[in-house]
């Protein structure tokens, strides 16, 4: 029996592991000599775990397969950890796959295929109907740039005050953090950019980024959006009901698109929640299009029996089978387009932000940035959580950030 | 026995199980609580006091646990600082639905270490007695994570002290001072896990910081002989740390991912090692910090050691006069060539070199003198010579020069070059009055295998030609090729070079008793060379190059 060892992250919190086991259930018969066992790690444990298991196999075994987040294969892949999966399957065609996830597919410089996709995130900001409506404002005109969504957090903060457990802005990161996919929309609505066309240098200390970044901490600044984890209430967020706004590139079927038979109305929560494309920006409408990709790690035992299992879970149909699992988008055009059931307005809005995606760059340095950027932003908060934060820090640290980047960039060159 | 001790004795013997990592200790204590106080979901938090954050570790609900990452920052003055810092005991909540959380710490612990939160997401209230006693298993988990915890410690500290075993002893395994640095390098780099490792030695003078070698996240060996920096304030930050004088801030930015670490011996700053996560962005451990500090002066006598080894056996190897290799370099050498050109049937040649009139030099002008003139030669030959050839100062002024995969048209032409710039030397001799001295060299060569096919053989049948060239007018070069008295071979000898150029008319000879052509300075007559027979020579005659 060949043993697969697959490391996941927790998509689908306590139920993951169950999850990916039912979706393996057609590959192990397909493949009765294989066994996959999941390992379900959280996003900081994983990164640590791979790079222990680069620098010390023989103390750190690396596992056959892994679902990365689209940021890490372009670092992972320039530093020779993952397999080059046309030769392990030379039939992969990525015409499978939705082409605008291409980047994230390719290793930086080289025609490898390092992962392939498998569900996908397309931020789009939530809004609570009821709440909008009771305040009199108008989500179209009332979300649509930026300005006046911090114009509408304003008034609704002024009706419904600060509350222990409701926040206007949910905080769509798990860490109650700020990360390069939560600042990433905001920077390029401002015309911002956090690398250069060649990938050589960091960009996101510049003015335009700066004001993007800066913009959404306001979120934070004003008490709109919680905080680190602040209180140690349990917050729940607008899909629970405690929120008025929340920007996700989620779609948790089981709350928005309501019974299964797909043609009955959303009743409760669900048909309160509405749905606009990212606020734009002084400089454009744009929103990211994100994914977890899954690959082959280098030094597999069993690496063409791995490729096979990524092949089959990154396939359309089990892809979209765990997006709807984990409350994700499908990453194939077809599955896309019925995707919203009875939701005819989220489906607008989702393709319509579609329109306006961008991806991040395949820089091998992007993995590094997000943990660079991640750090500097923790320093932010905490002068936020003090209240001793002033916009001259934020600068500071982006500075810092933004060296450091570009000297991990001249190791790669 | 109440049931609430009952609980706490069956918990306290299942968490006493022997060898339970923190990990297994903290889901085993979660599935029990939760069975007990009918608590679900439930979470760890560990408390990081540099952060001043909780770290959620584990959650645990229906029967399953998942690694959970999500910090709870807190500030003094709230209610879960206290819990954690002892100010209180239970701390509940009632929004969105029953919170309760109660600290994991025990009364043998001065720091916290950490809090547990118990949900119950549908259902009563908890009770007074099931806060008590979910404070109470706290209690008796943390007692237990404590222990664990300090195993883990211990494990890791042995760990740490067995990798310096290990390093020092591969420090002790090679001396050359390239096997030394790679060895000791990688082995900091494998053992402690770092994303890079870079060794920077401080030069002779002082000056520069100059970059030796590096290792890389895959262990791979980077060369940093490009980078240099001058030693002084502001110049660097390598520079700074070095000189321990104040750099910008943004070394404290890093130093959680690089650690720079000077190497001292006897009070000499002699380099700096720096290790870096700048890639991985993995916070480098503390206590691993702490043992290569304390371990930074072995590593360097080590990399100072490997140093004074190089310069010691370059002692021992290289004459210190010209920095030509020594006789027992050469004859290690000798031998290799010899292996191969005996292995791939390959020519080779033999040159013996003699500076002309070197006595005289020395009893006229001084040994200072005769050092010059030889320094001046030994600069020639080393570089006039192709890379794989190999001189050797075999004593006196008779150097000795190995020509690997040569034959005697190539070792003509390589003697013919030598000879040529040979002639251009002028030593100055101030007192003198011609204020210089020219300088020539007579040469034999043997060839292997034609002249013989034993290191022996080549050196005797080199001496011989060099013989015959001495005798036959010196500033010249003699190939040994069937030399014998009577197979003199008449036309092939050529004269030497410059004898009509005008030297120095004070040479010794006169003085000295030598033969009229001296080149100590003096013109060597053309007719004097005599010469029509002998071995092959002709070589550098008439300063044109081959």
């Amino acid at each position: 029996m060949k043993t697969l060892t697959f490391w996941a992250l927790a998509d689908n919190g306590f139920d993951t592991a169950e999850t990916i086991g039912d979706l393996l259930r057609d590959f192990s018969r397909e493949a009765p000599d294989v066994e996959v066992r999941v390992e379900v790690k959280p996003y900081g444990a994983l990164w640590e775990a791979l790079f222990s298991a680069l620098k010390n196999p023989r103390e750190y075994p690396r596992p056959d397969l892994v679902e990365i987040p689209c940021t890490w294969g372009a670092t992972f892949g320039h530093m020779g950890l993952l397999e080059d999966l046309a030769v392990l399957a030379p039939q992969i065609r990525l015409d499978a796959w939705l082409p605008e996830l291409r980047p994230y597919c390719a290793a930086p410089g080289k025609p490898d295929i390092i992962s392939l996709p498998w569900w996908t995130s397309l931020r789009v900001l939530y809004y609570r109907r009821d709440i909008l409506d009771k305040a009199g404002i108008r989500p179209e005109t009332g979300l649509a740039t930026w300005d006046g969504f911090l114009e509408t957090c304003r008034q609704l903060h002024g009706k419904w005050g600060h509350q222990d457990t409701f926040h206007l802005v949910a905080n769509p990161n798990p860490r109650d953090s700020l990360s390069l996919i939560d600042l990433a929309p905001p920077v390029w609505a401002f015309g911002g950019q956090f690398f250069s066309s060649d990938g050589r240098r960091s960009l996101f200390h510049r003015e335009e980024s700066f004001r993007g970044i800066s913009a959404y901490l306001t979120l934070m600044a004003e008490g709109w959006m919680p905080l680190l984890g602040r209180s140690g209430l349990i917050l729940k967020d607008l899909f629970e009901g405690h929120a008025a706004f929340q920007f996700s590139g989620r779609f948790p079927r089981s709350v928005l698109a309501g019974p299964r038979s797909g043609r009955e109305k959303v009743t409760g929560l669900g048909a309160k929640i509405g749905a606009v494309p990212f606020p734009s920006g002084p400089a454009r409408s744009q929103t990211i299009l994100a994914s977890r990709q899954l690959a082959v790690v280098k030094g597999s035992k069993y690496a063409r029996e791995a490729a096979q299992c990524v092949l089959y879970l990154a396939q359309p149909s089990a892809g979209s089978s765990y997006a709807r699992s984990v409350g994700g988008l499908p990453c194939s055009a077809a599955a896309f387009e019925g995707w919203f059931r009875s939701r005819e307005d989220l489906r607008q809005t989702f393709t319509q932000s579609f329109g306006r995606a961008r991806t991040l760059p395949p820089v091998s340095a992007l993995g590094v940035t997000e943990r660079v950027l991640e750090r500097a932003m923790e320093s932010v908060l905490e002068a936020i959580l003090r209240r001793s934060y002033k916009p001259e820090h934020l600068r500071e640290q982006i500075i810092y950030a933004a060296a450091e980047v570009d000297y991990i960039l001249s190791l790669y060159e | 026995m109440s049931r609430t001790r009952e609980l706490l004795y069956h918990f306290h013997k299942e968490l006493n199980a022997p060898n339970l990592a923190s990990l297994e200790l903290m889901e085993m204590g979660l599935e029990r609580i939760s069975k007990s106080i009918r608590a679900d979901p439930l979470a760890s938090f560990l408390w990081d006091d540099a952060r001043k954050i909780l770290s959620q570790q584990l959650s645990y609900s229906r029967g399953r646990s998942l690694q959970t990452e999500q910090h709870i920052h807190l500030l003094e003055t709230q209610p879960l600082w206290q819990l954690v810092h002892g100010g209180k005991e239970i701390l509940s909540f009632h929004d969105p639905h029953e919170i309760l959380y109660v600290p994991l710490a025990w009364r043998g612990t001065e720091k916290p270490l950490g809090v547990l939160r118990l949900e119950r997401v549908r259902g009563r209230a908890f009770t007074k007695g099931q806060k008590r006693l979910a404070a109470d298993f706290a209690r008796e988990l943390a007692q237990n994570l404590h222990q664990a915890h300090q195993d883990e410690i211990n494990r890791q500290q042995l760990k740490r002290l067995s990798t310096l075993t290990e390093l020092t002893a591969v420090f002790a395994s090679s001396l050359r001072v390239e096997d030394s640095l790679r060895l000791i390098l990688q082995g900091i780099q494998q053992h402690f896990a770092f994303d890079r490792v870079r060794l920077y030695a401080v030069d002779k003078p002082g000056v520069r910081l100059r970059g030796e070698m590096g290792v890389d996240i895959r262990g791979r060996i980077q060369n940093l002989r490009a980078e240099e920096y001058l030693l002084e304030p502001g110049r660097h930050r390598f520079a700074d740390v070095l000189l321990s004088t104040p750099s910008d801030t943004s070394l404290e930015r890093y130093r959680d991912v690089v650690l720079y670490l000077p190497l001292v011996v006897q009070a000499q700053k002699i380099g700096l090692l720096i290790l870096d996560n700048l890639t991985s962005q993995q916070p480098i451990v503390r206590e691993d910090a702490w043992m290569l500090k304390s371990f930074a002066g072995q590593i360097a006598l080590a990399v100072d050691n490997a140093r004074l080894f190089d310069e010691v056996q370059e002692l021992s190897l290289y004459d210190s006069l010209t920095r030509l290799p020594l006789r027992r370099y050469f004859n290690q050498r000798v031998q290799e060539e010899m292996y191969r050109a005996e292995r791939f049937s390959q020519p080779m040649a033999l040159v013996i070199l003699d500076i002309d009139f070197f006595k005289e030099i020395n009893d006229r002008y001084g040994h200072q003198i005769g050092d010059l003139a030889l320094v001046e030669v030994s600069r020639i030959i080393m570089g006039n010579l192709r890379k794989i050839d190999f001189p050797c100062r075999f004593g006196g002024d008779e150097i000795l020069i190995l020509l690997p995969q040569a034959r005697e048209d190539e070792a003509k032409m390589i003697t013919s070059r030598l000879l040529q710039e040979i002639q251009k030397i002028r030593v100055p001799v101030p007192f003198s009055k011609a204020k210089e001295l020219r300088v020539t060299v007579s040469m034999g060569v043997a060839t292997y295998p034609a002249d013989s096919k034993t290191i022996e053989g080549l050196i005797e049948k080199a001496d011989e030609a060099l013989y015959w060239i001495k005798s036959h007018g010196r500033n010249g070069v003699a190939l040994y090729q069937g030399l014998s008295a009577s197979s003199v071979q008449p036309g092939l000898f050529e004269p030497k070079p410059g004898a009509s150029e005008g030297l120095d008319a004070e040479g010794p000879s006169k003085e000295a008793g030598a033969p009229e052509e001296n080149t100590g300075g003096s013109e060597a007559g053309a007719g004097d060379t005599g010469g029509t027979g002998g071995p092959q020579s002709g070589v550098g005659s008439g300063g044109t190059n081959p």
